[in-house]
């Protein structure tokens, strides 16, 4: 028995086997506050790409148009919504997280993956080269990396930290929300003096 | 009972843009220029989808080829394509 007959080529199993992966990642609870459910979906999709690495060989530019890959984008663009972020600022701001996710995660899991395969961590691998930095590096060169080298910021493991990762760049989009909410209030003001509807829609921005 | 086939006829994604809706159009036409199937359309057996995550799970994309996947699923991939079979993947599921 032929596999073709289930599935066309090895392009259209990739296509589903992504689909059913996305199928794997929980749908945060619309009820909840826009950010908490950024962050669910956030930790989502980084456990599927650690648990599926191969996700991030893909071209995610791309994504094949299944039902669980698009249950999963619009949880993001719904929560987003919520956030005040409408058409294009709401695509701008999703590609915003999942190209950040992406790139971490490539990063990131790529590196875990070598050490797993190499038996080399990314802490002995810069100890190895530790020499360099006494006999090589420049220092008024580079005076910032050598102010921040001073001050032990290339120690802190939180540049490798999710969590916070997540917390900076969330925190930066909720600030956008506040910015992007007050432009719309301030356009809306002149003309809600003259016409109901744009009236209307700025009582419903102040509720919010 | 009947034998699972490709049901994907070659206006598939044509007919997709015939929609009602100016959105149903643009996807159906997304489709066509890339030359995407809808998972959903695809009849695919769920063991066959399963086998190929093992194996990219385990040796990356790379290595997965149409021969690697058939051999776990020569056997479980028996036609069970009825209209309940949890093998076709469904936009209602």
């Amino acid at each position: 028995m032929s596999l073709y007959t289930y599935v066309p080529g090895r392009s259209e199993l990739v296509e589903l086997m992504i689909d059913r992966v996305y199928g794997e990642h929980a749908i945060p609870d619309p009820q909840l506050p826009w950010r908490q459910r950024v962050e669910q979906w956030a930790r989502e999709t980084w456990r599927i790409y650690a648990e599926h690495p191969w996700l991030l060989d893909y071209n995610m530019a791309r994504l094949p148009i299944g039902p669980h890959v698009l249950d999963v984008s619009e949880a993001l663009y719904a929560a987003l919504l919520t956030a005040g972020f409408a058409g294009a600022e709401n695509v701008a701001i999703s590609n915003l997280i999942q190209w950040q996710l992406l790139g971490a995660a490539r990063s990131m899991i790529s590196d875990a993956d070598e050490a797993r395969h190499t038996g080399v961590s990314a802490e002995a691998y810069w100890d190895s080269r530790a020499s360099f930095w006494e006999t090589y590096f420049d220092w008024d060169r580079y005076p910032t990396m050598a102010a921040i080298w001073e001050a032990g910021g290339f120690d802190d493991p939180a540049g490798w930290d999710f969590e916070r990762m997540l917390n900076r760049l969330l925190t930066g989009i909720e600030q956008l929300a506040v910015v992007s909410r007050s432009v719309k209030l301030e356009r809306l003001r002149p003309l809600a003096a003259a016409d109901d509807a744009a009236e209307v829609v700025l009582v419903r921005l102040l509720r919010t | 009972m009947a034998r699972c086939r490709p049901r994907i006829a070659p206006d598939a994604a044509a007919r997709h843009a015939r929609g009602p809706s100016s959105r149903r159009a643009a996807l159906g036409a997304h489709a066509a220029a890339t030359h995407h199937v809808a998972p959903s359309r695809v009849p695919a057996c769920a063991e066959v989808v399963a086998a190929g995550v093992a194996i990219a799970d385990a040796e990356g994309l790379a290595a997965l080829s149409m021969r690697k996947v058939a051999k776990p699923s020569r056997e479980s991939a028996q036609c069970r394509s009825t209209p309940t079979c949890p093998a076709a993947l469904s936009w209602s599921s």
